[in-house]
């Protein structure tokens, strides 16, 4: 294949414009730049020529009757681009006026001829062509006029711009335009309330060129043109990049091996339920690993932004020092779409931002009622991400009452993911809730997930279904170790105590010393410098604390004791979050035994049976994987019968199950205790008699026969 | 291509198509000859506006450097030589060598620049076929006669 020669073109040196012509016009083009008087064609043409005016490539500018030449020296003197020395040299302004007024359109040909032929220029303009129009005495006259002095032009290789006052009327009328290389139109209208600016290329032979419509504002800088249309388009992104990890308290857990690099993803929540601060907390924590941050602000200042942070004890202010996070705020009347997208491409390009949040892109795009145009400027600020090979939170709100999880229903194709923040009222509070709606080419968790802003930031309480799926399998119980219940006379109806790790429930009606036989299980282990939870679901902590030591249970002096007990309420803390704050409490305080007084008081709170058991179970097999013994204790309403440990089938749960009952007898009610099973070892099957005093509990004698040894086995016993 | 390549091309045909002693009126009948085919070549193409205007510069920048070519004319069929050839009779035929040579490698040039050369194999095409006419070419160095 021939390769074709390509073409020279003229750099206008006006922003962003020559990205919509493949670089420029061509060199030695001819080009109408029309619009109605103050559409920018004289300023945008003057920028062209003092870019390139120079000894080399000298320009002509003719003025004709619209503009004396002394005004427009004098208003161009206020744009950077002037340069007074380029005057009389590099650039020559000539008048025209008077010739056309006194002799006439030939007259005026011949003497822009002769300037072309002494200054033999690289640019032309005349400034206005429109006076051309009005001084020819027809159209077919118009046409040969237009015709021969543009291929005039053209033979001395100048590449020529005519400006005139033309409208898209004069497209289909004018000769002139099907003469010309190229048409620039140029004008302004209202849109989205405001006065906007716009240009078109119409027309210009060889070159693939836009065809849009394009906003500019006119700076003292010249013309700046935004095209984002044009000049934001997506790169692709390596494939190797490692996914990122937010950094916000679990809900990386939720996130599979992270957010894809390039990645955008909206935020989305009705006003209050975290937006803001879920995706500055994004940014913070990436700072924090050295991951350079920006924020875009249309909401909050920058200043209540570092006061929030502040207040969160989140070195906000060091990092933005530091230079690894940058604010940028811009007030909401000061909006320009166009031009602000621009300005975020530039900004997270210098910077080399890697997390990139938009607060909120509901604020910024507020003008903006074309739900296909909101679309597009999304996945421009996506194309901006991903082309820096950042990851972007956008936060957008959800009108109220809405089923929708972005203000036009149409943002979140666009994007890559989507984090949905809601909240409902449960009782008297108000709930939380994040879900990971969507995140492509990722094994995300799905479903909402329990959400807290605590002193710190943003807390995420994974479902405990997805705890006990990220969990380590558990571990199984040790057969050859065992540890004491700390009850006496228990440990030998257990086979020798209690296996390490194993999960006990006890079973019991109401004041049988459920609590007390499980406090001095913790008591043995405090005794061997094992520190211990105990977990009260239904009574204060106070309340144990005082039975505990009326009984003589805690260690003496108080500093030896090592028991923490603490009191969990139900309507205070979800089920979900459970998991994550016993977690959490067991690996500060290296807890070896916990015990969870009161179990079935959740399902009496509400909580259905089977999500109640399925807490249980993930309850259990967590502590099992962090190694710890534990002990449940459920309120049963079988006061007599052990033929239903509990009320609800959670002996499954449990690999040894002991059981308090009140045994009718001649002298009333006798409290007794039976092992009903032990998993992995013998045990006594017989009930046995039970006393709460001094000291706690105590296993009596079976209540029928001698007692039955267990078998000999040498185990190891702590 | 460049204006080095043209004018490396005119010499060329200058070399074949002229003798080393041609007279000042062999000369001007050559290079008339020489820009009447381009022009016949171009027109096709250009049309003889643009063609007319082209001329037009080469005409003017040649003259910058030779005086004498300003009395070259552009008309509607080409170059027009008339008040030329009567004022180059009185020049010495190397100094109308060079000042046709001058023009036409402009003319290459310029047409080059603004078509991108499309035109360039045509017209040397063209120039190539000019030659002097019989009778009109002086014997060679060797002395043959080759009318």
């Amino acid at each position: 294949m021939n390769r074709k020669p390509g073409i020279s073109r003229l750099e206008t040196g006006a922003r962003n414009f020559d990205a919509l012509c493949q670089g420029g016009p061509p060199k030695g083009s001819v080009t109408v730049i029309a619009g109605p008087p103050g559409a920018g064609k004289t300023i945008f043409t003057q920028e062209i020529c003092f870019h390139h005016g120079s000894a080399e490539n000298r320009v002509l500018y003719f003025s004709t009757l619209s503009e004396p030449t002394a005004k427009t020296l004098r208003y161009l003197s206020q744009f950077t681009f002037f340069d007074s020395q380029k005057l009389d040299g590099a650039i020559q302004f000539v008048d025209l006026g008077m010739i056309l007024r006194t002799k006439g359109l030939e007259e005026a040909s011949t003497m822009v001829m002769e300037h072309v032929r002494n200054v033999k220029p690289a640019v032309v303009v005349i400034d206005s062509f429109r006076v051309f129009d009005d001084l020819a005495t027809s159209k077919e006259d118009l046409r040969k006029f237009g015709y021969e002095l543009t291929v005039n032009l053209m033979a001395w290789e100048a590449t020529t711009f005519l400006l005139g006052e033309f409208g898209p009327r004069d497209i289909e009328t004018n000769p002139l335009f099907s003469i010309v290389d190229g048409l620039i139109m140029m004008g302004q209208r209202e849109q989205s309330g405001e006065q906007q600016r716009f240009l078109q290329i119409i027309k210009m032979r060889g070159t693939e060129h836009s065809r849009d419509e394009h906003t500019f504002r006119i700076t003292d800088g010249g013309i700046e043109v935004y095209a984002p249309r044009v000049t934001i388009r997506r790169d692709d992104v390596p494939a190797d990049q490692p996914r990122c990890k937010t950094g916000i308290s679990r809900l990386d857990d939720l996130l599979g091996e992270g957010i894809p690099r390039g990645s955008t993803l909206l935020v989305a929540g009705v006003a209050g339920t975290g937006k803001t601060l879920l995706s500055m907390e994004f940014v913070y924590r990436g700072a924090r690993r050295g991951e350079k941050g920006i924020i875009f602000s249309f909401e909050e200042t920058a200043a209540k932004l570092r006061s929030t942070a502040r207040s969160l004890g989140w070195e906000l202010d060091a990092e933005i020092d530091r230079g690894t996070i940058e604010l940028v705020f811009i007030p909401q009347p000061e909006i320009m779409v166009e031009k602000h997208l621009l300005m975020m491409r530039e900004r997270v390009e210098a910077t080399g931002a890697r997390r990139v949040a938009v607060d909120s892109v509901s604020v910024f795009l507020h003008k903006v009622q074309d739900p296909q145009l909101a679309r597009e400027k999304t996945f421009q600020l996506a194309s901006i991400v991903q082309n820096n090979q950042a990851v972007g939170f956008l936060a957008t709100d959800i009108p109220y009452g809405s089923r929708r999880i972005s203000r036009f229903g149409v943002e979140e194709t666009v994007v890559d993911g989507v984090i949905l923040l809601t909240s409902t009222e449960e009782g008297l509070e108000r709930q939380r809730y994040l879900e990971i709606y969507k995140l492509r080419n990722t094994a995300h968790s799905k479903g909402r997930h329990s959400m807290m802003i605590g002193s710190d930031g943003v807390s995420v309480f994974p479902r405990y279904d997805v705890e006990a799926s990220l969990a380590q399998p558990s571990p199984s119980i040790r057969i050859g170790s065992r540890i004491s219940s700390g009850v006496p006379g228990l440990d030998p109806l257990l086979g020798g105590g209690l296996l390490e790790r194993s999960v006990t429930l006890v079973s019991g009606s109401a004041g049988i010393g459920k609590s007390t036989l499980a406090f001095q299980f913790l008591a043995a282990g405090s005794a061997l410098k094992e520190p211990g939870l105990y977990v009260a679901l239904e009574e204060g902590p106070e309340q144990i604390v005082e039975t505990a030591d009326a009984l003589g249970l805690r260690a003496k002096p108080a500093r030896k004791d090592l028991i923490d007990v603490i009191f969990v309420s139900g309507d205070r803390t979800r089920p979900n979050q459970l998991l994550s704050l016993l977690t959490e409490k067991i690996r500060a305080q290296k807890a070896r035994r916990v015990v969870l007084d009161g179990v079935g008081h959740m399902a009496s709170e509400g909580m259905r049976t089977k999500d109640l058991r399925h807490l249980v179970y993930a309850l259990t097999t967590r502590f099992k994987s962090l190694g710890v013994t534990t002990m449940l204790t459920f309120e049963s309403g079988e006061l007599h019968a052990t033929s239903r440990i509990t009320d609800r089938q959670f002996s499954p749960l449990a690999d040894n199950l002991i059981a308090l009952r009140y045994h009718p007898s001649s002298k009333g009610l006798q409290p007794v205790l039976t092992v009903v099973k032990t998993r992995g070892s013998a045990h006594d099957f017989r009930t046995h008699t039970i006393a709460l005093g001094a000291g706690g509990m105590r296993v009596g004698a079976a209540m029928s026969g001698a007692p039955v040894k267990p078998p000999r086995r040498r185990l190891a016993r702590r | 291509m460049h204006s080095h390549d043209h004018e490396t091309f005119v010499n060329a045909w200058l070399a074949t198509a002229a003798a080393k002693d041609s007279s000042t009126e062999q000369l001007l009948q050559l290079f008339e000859e020489a820009f009447a085919a381009m022009w016949t070549r171009a027109h096709i193409i250009l049309g003889d506006v643009t063609l007319a205007a082209i001329l037009d510069r080469v005409v003017y920048s040649a003259a910058a450097q030779h005086t004498p070519l300003s009395a070259l004319r552009v008309g509607s069929s080409g170059l027009q030589f008339g008040p030329f050839r009567d004022q180059a009779r009185a020049l010495p035929p190397a100094q109308i060598e060079a000042a046709l040579r001058t023009t036409l490698v402009e003319f290459l040039s310029v047409l080059g620049n603004l078509t991108a050369e499309i035109l360039a194999p045509a017209l040397y095409d063209a120039l190539s076929r000019v030659k002097p006419a019989p009778g009109s070419r002086a014997q060679n160095a060797e002395g043959e006669d080759e009318t």
